[in-house]
């Protein structure tokens, strides 16, 4: 009997653990979706609607910065679900903050359709000859 | 098949309008290009007592970007261009002093193997003019000349390349031109190998020519004779062919000839009426 009662404490406590450990990892992350964007080619500007999600126990004010760009604010929130039109024409980080302090960040990356470019060759391999 | 449309790759002025597909035979922007061609060769040398050039090495490197490019001996900047013209401003090492030289820029891995000093001279009927040695007259310097060049691509395989160019480096002080029209042929049987050829002049103006194959006494004043050089139009064909053995790997054949314009062939220091170029050899691209 006493075993038994061990072993559900025991049970129990990695249960609670593992609960602990589950919401302390969706808690305070950024999550932007999608979270690349395609352009044709390198250097090509890149506009797209993304969804903003963020959770916390604690609710605050606090900024979405696309790099030291501010793009929307929220005033007592401890939940964001909004989605918002961003462009960019680089990678670029996103960082959830106030004045105090950073919540959390994401980067959206740039990746190329075509990430090689060519152009015609001018000159022959031979024409020093 | 494989390796077709990196043969095309490697016919460097070919490639037709557009360039944004791997397979055409364009440069990737912002890449360098190594190769390095080992067979055996020789680029004749027209003057009395002038080495021929073997060629054994040939290394070739090459850069494009947005808008420069260095191909070889060649550094340009393309200032315009459109699906089917591209105009550059460019500047390159002027060969002409390659022939009184036995240490050519362009080989120098290649040790020459000729004595240097022998000369066949000989006189004949039709030419009276006495023989000059190339080692017998002043030393002539290295030109760098800067100036236009236009590439035309009409089609997929036919392009024409014109260059207007004038040194800059106070040596000659002229003008030398040249055009080049050149058609890219593949075959069915054989779709790892294609071939290519031009047909052009090199255009020499008259300071040109006076200053590499003239005599005068009073720069070569051991010297009994004078020769005066004329604008000179020396036309020439290539032909290339190459066949892709490997992703690395090629095996090319090159014939060029050029016949020397009268006004070249009439100086003392010239025994040929044509410069040859012949090489067969592997290439492997890095």
């Amino acid at each position: 009997m006493t075993s038994s009662v061990w072993k559900l404490v025991f049970v129990l406590f990695v249960l609670s653990g593992f609960s602990q450990s589950l919401a302390a990892s969706s808690t305070n992350k950024l999550i932007i979706k999608p979270s690349v964007c395609m352009v044709k080619r390198l250097g090509d500007s890149c506009q797209m609607t993304v969804k903003v999600m963020w959770h916390n126990e604690d609710f605050i004010d606090a900024c979405l910065f696309q790099n030291d760009l501010r793009l929307t604010c929220w005033e007592n929130v401890n939940d964001i679900n909004r989605e918002i039109d961003i462009s960019l024409d680089q990678d670029m980080k996103f960082t959830l903050k106030n004045d105090q302090q950073i919540f959390a960040y994401q980067q959206i990356k740039i990746n190329t359709a075509l990430p090689k470019k060519y152009r015609r060759r001018l000159r022959a391999d031979w024409s020093f000859f | 098949m494989k390796y077709y449309l990196l043969l095309l790759l490697l016919f460097s002025q070919f490639c037709a309008a557009e360039c944004e597909q791997v397979s055409d035979s364009c440069a990737e922007v912002g890449e360098w290009k190594f190769s390095l061609a080992v067979g055996a060769g020789v680029y004749t040398n027209p003057l009395h007592g002038g080495d021929n050039i073997p060629l054994v090495l040939i290394p070739k490197i090459s850069y494009y970007g947005e808008k420069v490019f260095f191909e070889n001996n060649t550094l340009g900047y393309s200032f315009f261009e459109n699906e089917h013209i591209v105009i550059s401003a460019i500047t390159q090492l002027n060969h002409q002093k390659a022939y009184f030289t036995r240490w050519h820029p362009q080989n120098v891995f290649i040790e020459s193997v000729s004595s240097g000093i022998t000369t066949d001279i000989s006189f004949s009927e039709e030419n009276q003019k006495s023989p000059v040695n190339v080692q017998d007259v002043s030393n002539r310097r290295w030109a760098i000349d800067a100036g236009a060049q236009i590439n035309w691509f009409i089609d997929q395989s036919t392009d024409v390349q014109v260059q207007v160019l004038h040194d800059i480096n106070n040596v000659y002080n002229g003008f030398n031109g040249q055009f080049q029209l050149t058609q890219m042929m593949g075959f069915k049987q054989l779709p790892d190998t294609a071939m290519s050829l031009s047909l052009g002049a090199n255009i020499n103006n008259k300071n040109l020519v006076d200053y590499y194959y003239g005599i005068s006494q009073e720069n070569d004043f051991n010297l009994e004779q004078n020769y005066q050089g004329k604008l000179s139009v020396n036309p020439y064909f290539r032909l290339v062919l190459m066949h892709q053995l490997s992703a690395q790997w090629s095996a090319s054949f090159h014939l060029k000839r050029i016949f020397l314009d009268e006004n070249t062939i009439d100086s003392p220091l010239v025994k040929d009426n044509h410069i040859d170029t012949i090489f067969a050899g592997v290439t492997y691209d890095f």
